[in-house]
């Protein structure tokens, strides 16, 4: 092979070299660099969350640590909101403070509202009830000062013989209380 | 022509007697090396890359995993339990406060025949009698001049058995219930 012709082929060879380097960082080399990029915020991505769930997870284990500890706090909350309707001993809270403050329970009914989405549940009760001022004075005080929460939302009075002005009132109470679903 | 050409390029007396090859061996160098950083990027970069994602899911699927489900849900149920009852007790309503601003703000010469108290709206109905129109004009100014009452309508007043009927609906201030 001449030497001019060696030369040519070099030439050639050289160019196709350039030509082939230039192809594969088009075509190879970019692309798999973007899909590299895109890995590598992933990962910044992961480890970010990772860090922040650890972060979180301590949080989480050091309350729980405190919610295991906080067994009667758990309990008076339980008696002011209970985890279930309990509606018997709603019912027993309410004739006792009816009994103790002399006032008659002269019907009772009850119905459970929709319950919200942050879990609040409430139950509606409509109470009839007969006795002297002073005793239904005293009847709503305790029940409005009892541990389960109890709220008044309609309040209703009359005397039970208008003529004679007797201290007799009868009186339609409605009471919301609330339990935890 | 061709001549011209093979005389100003690849007459070898006219040309520097390496750099074809210096050229030569450059591109396959170039060639070479875009091969192997494409490999590396391909074969060792990328599935390192995707090594490490693999383990970081996993240290925090088992992060999850490190507290109990059934603990989780325990300490949920009992967060918004407290959230629940304090939004219950910010808005606990104590109906009994009523009564005593009645006993204070009430005339001696009136009785109240009937109360109809709404808390949601604050609106409280009484159905009172007076002895006379001179005690009805006190109640209502006695009333009005009550801190605790908003707003004071009388809905109707009447004479019957020589004594003054009449409706008074007052609006307690939030502050009465609370």
């Amino acid at each position: 092979m001449q030497q001019s012709t060696k030369r040519i082929l070099s030439l050639l060879l050289t160019g196709v070299f350039f030509v082939a380097a230039l192809v594969i960082y088009a075509n190879l080399i970019r692309p798999e660099y973007k899909e590299i990029q895109k890995l590598r915020g992933s990962l910044i991505a992961k480890t970010n969350l990772f860090d922040e769930q650890k972060q979180i997870i301590s949080q989480v284990q050091d309350l729980l640590a405190q919610y295991q500890g906080a067994a009667k706090l758990r309990e008076v909350v339980s008696l002011a909101l209970p985890l279930d309707e309990n509606v018997s001993s709603l019912f027993q809270q309410l004739f006792t403070i009816s009994q103790f403050n002399r006032v008659a329970i002269q019907s009772f009914a009850l119905r459970t509202l929709a319950i919200q989405p942050s879990g609040l549940g409430t139950i509606q009760m409509e109470l009839k009830l007969s006795g002297a001022y002073e005793s239904i004075k005293a009847f709503l005080q305790m029940m409005e000062t009892n541990v389960r929460v109890m709220d008044v939302s309609q309040l209703a009075a009359q005397s039970a013989d208008p003529l004679k002005r007797q201290d007799l009132l009868s009186y339609s109470i409605i009471i919301n209380s609330y339990y935890q679903q | 022509m061709a001549n011209d050409f093979e005389k100003e390029f690849l007459d070898p007396e006219r040309m520097p007697p390496s750099w074809p090859w210096r050229i030569f061996a450059f591109s396959l160098a170039l060639l070479s090396l875009s091969i192997v950083f494409y490999l590396g990027l391909r074969l060792g970069y990328r599935s390192f890359l995707g090594t490490q994602i693999d383990d970081k899911d996993s240290e925090i699927a088992a992060l999850a995993e490190s507290v109990p489900v059934e603990e989780q849900r325990a300490l949920i149920k009992f967060y918004s339990q407290l959230a629940n009852l304090q939004e219950i007790l910010n808005q606990h309503v104590i109906v009994a406060k009523v009564f005593p601003l009645l006993e204070k703000y009430t005339n001696k010469k009136v009785y109240h025949n009937g109360l109809n108290l709404n808390t949601k709206t604050r609106e409280m109905v009484l159905d009172s009698v007076a002895d006379s129109y001179e005690i009805l004009a006190q109640q209502l100014e006695a009333f009005k001049q009550a801190p605790e009452v908003e707003r004071l309508v009388i809905n109707n007043s009447g004479v019957k058995d020589n004594k003054i009927n009449f409706q008074l609906l007052l609006t307690l201030k939030e502050s009465v219930l609370r």
